[in-house]
């Protein structure tokens, strides 16, 4: 069944192809709120509240192509998750190893090798702030500008938190796969 | 050549992660109860009859404080002279003709002037039977009165055993003693009814368009909500401050002819608005509108000059400063796309925010103690500490002393404005 097929069926309040529904997207809408989250029980409430707005809203949703109900309901998941983070405090969170200077980017047959479940636990190492920008900026492809205008910061402290974001994370692989070579 | 991030974005979004089956459980119930018309919970804002009845209260509060304050006559006089009522009943009954008592005859003037002398007492007409034996005045005699018709009784005899010299006068000269600033029970009582009625109502406009909690049970078909802890920036080009007016009550005392202390409550709402637009995954745009209110209550103090009063007006300038305090702050955000909720946040509320005040004024007297009056004023008010980047580059959220809304205010440090509102004068009037 194509997006748009089932998209009409889902506005049927079709039980079979709600159900069909969550069985293609909800995985993947829970590792996206588990990149912005961090926690695992946040992101399984977050990707549940997700879906079920999808299906309440699922009439507005308007076909584009190959992907875009996905994208669509990518897009609610990450407002859902910004307005979740901004309900924390913004807390500064000390590095506990020193930021170098220049770390340089890790090879592309390096990065296959290392777990997935090893990534989502660096990315929730972050501080919500670098965490988030890293996630809007670098993985899910907004712009500094936007960025700035959702999480209610400048442009430059967009980039100054991304930057930091890719040491840290840089920093982490560096000692995974120097560990890996011992 | 895929960037390193690239490699992560692909790795992630090929995970085939196998869900927890109840997980997909927890899917069913949440959206059968989504779904339910009687788990919906109803949106917590107030009746639509409420918001007009609720601005009414504050005018309608004012209009019987002015009414109240108009009919209560004081009780004490205040200035101007006073009549003195005439006893009704008339004096005891005198002969026709009264001798004086021979004055003393003294060999100096002093001795002269201080003894007491007895006025020669005017006929009056009697209408009972005289006594004509009585031919020397009685000790009981009354003071003299004008001559006027009417009967005359013994028993409304009123003993005075020192006749005053002269005729008194009927009018009782004005107090020349000036009058203690001194709160009166009307006035208190206004000013405690009226401030209750105000604060009733300001509460009442805080309250509402909110909702708590962000489960899925309470979301309904508009509104979601979040509790508070969020902060908003105003960075878009596209952003407005809105200019502010206060309204408030206010009490003048009085300290010279010229010169008086005003207080009171003030109550003021900034609002400001953005709207940006939103795009992202190559989908169509979308346009996100942002509205911030934030409502403070103040008590300003001055020391106002007047230039020029009447009855009627009184014109004046002064300056002093006041204590704002925040007592509500909210962000609605709209969204065009309508697979979006629109949703209103509660935001972190600053503390107390100091100002000085330059103003002049106009008040408009209903009567000797209510008036209306029209404050253009200029504040400054000091301006706040700008959110700075750590070492990391990591935004620090500032401590409580340091934070503020951005409002108008913080735009503009220098800040023109208009009050208005009533006032109640106090004490006494020069």
């Amino acid at each position: 069944m194509d997006e748009q097929a089932l998209a009409r069926y889902c506005s049927q309040r079709d039980r079979m192809a709600e159900e069909e529904l969550y069985r293609r997207y909800a995985a993947r809408v829970n590792m996206l709120c588990r990149r912005y989250l961090g926690d695992g029980d946040e992101a399984d409430d977050l990707m549940l509240e997700t879906l079920v707005q999808a299906l309440k809203k699922i009439d507005t949703y308007k076909f584009t192509g190959k992907g875009s109900l996905y994208g669509w309901i990518s897009r609610i998941a990450v407002n859902k998750a910004i307005n979740h983070i901004k309900r924390r405090r913004l807390h500064v969170v000390p590095l506990n190893f020193p930021a170098k200077d220049d770390i340089p980017d890790p090879a592309d047959d390096a990065m296959e090798s290392i777990p997935e479940e090893k990534l989502i636990g660096w990315i929730a190492e972050l501080s919500d702030l670098r965490r988030t920008v890293f996630n809007l900026h670098s993985l899910d492809g907004y712009s500094h500008k936007e960025i700035g205008r959702m999480l209610g910061i400048s442009e430059r402290a967009s980039i100054s938190a991304l930057e930091k974001a890719r040491k840290q994370l840089k920093e982490r692989i560096r000692q995974y796969l120097k560990e890996q070579e011992t | 050549m895929k960037t390193w991030e690239s490699i992560i974005k692909d790795k992630l979004e090929r995970i085939d992660a196998t869900l927890p089956e109840n997980l997909f459980t927890e899917f069913l119930t949440r959206l059968d109860a989504s779904g339910s018309p009687a788990v919906a919970v109803p949106a917590v804002r107030p009746a639509a009859w409420r918001r007009p009845l609720l601005r009414a209260l504050v005018p309608a509060a004012a209009a019987g404080l002015a009414a109240f304050l108009f009919l209560h006559k004081p009780s004490v006089p205040g200035d101007g002279i006073q009549v003195a009522q005439q006893p009704p009943a008339p004096v005891a009954a005198v002969a026709d003709t009264v001798k004086s008592e021979e004055p003393l005859q003294s060999d100096n003037l002093v001795s002269q002037a201080i003894t007491p002398k007895v006025a020669n007492h005017y006929p009056v007409h009697v209408t009972e039977p005289e006594t004509t034996d009585n031919t020397q005045p009685s000790e009981d005699t009354a003071e003299v009165i004008p001559a006027e018709e009417g009967s005359i009784s013994e028993t409304d005899v009123v003993s005075d055993p020192e006749p005053s010299v002269s005729a008194p006068s009927p009018v009782i000269p004005k107090s020349t003693a000036a009058k203690p600033v001194e709160l009166k029970v009307a006035p208190a009582a206004g000013i405690v009814t009226g401030g209750g009625l105000l604060a009733a109502a300001l509460t009442q406009f805080i309250g509402s368009g909110t909702q708590a909690g962000t489960n899925s049970a309470s979301m309904v078909n508009n509104l979601e909500t979040s509790y508070s802890g969020s902060f908003a920036t105003f960075t878009d080009e596209d952003s407005h401050h809105f200019p502010l007016f206060k309204e408030g009550l206010s009490v003048g005392i009085p300290v010279a002819p010229r010169l008086k202390i005003t207080t009171g409550l003030e109550y003021s709402r900034y609002i400001s608005t953005s709207s940006h637009m939103m795009d992202s995954f190559g989908v169509h745009g979308f346009q996100v509108e942002r509205k911030q209110v934030a409502q403070y209550l103040g008590i300003p103090v001055r020391l106002d000059w007047s230039l020029a009063k009447n009855r009627l007006l009184d014109v004046y300038v002064g300056g002093g400063a006041a204590a704002d305090y925040c007592i509500g702050a909210k962000i609605i955000i709209k969204y065009t796309d309508p697979a979006l909720k629109d949703s209103i946040q509660e935001l972190r509320r600053d503390g107390f925010v100091f100002s000085l005040i330059g103003a002049g004024g106009i008040q408009l007297n209903f009567n000797k103690r209510i008036g209306l009056y029209l404050e253009p004023e200029l504040t400054w008010s000091k301006p706040p500490k700008k959110a700075h980047l750590d070492f990391y580059g990591d935004i620090v959220i500032m401590e409580e002393g340091d934070y503020r809304l951005e409002t108008y205010r913080t735009a503009h440090p220098f800040m023109f404005t208009v009050a208005t509102g009533l006032r109640i004068n106090l004490g006494k009037r020069y």
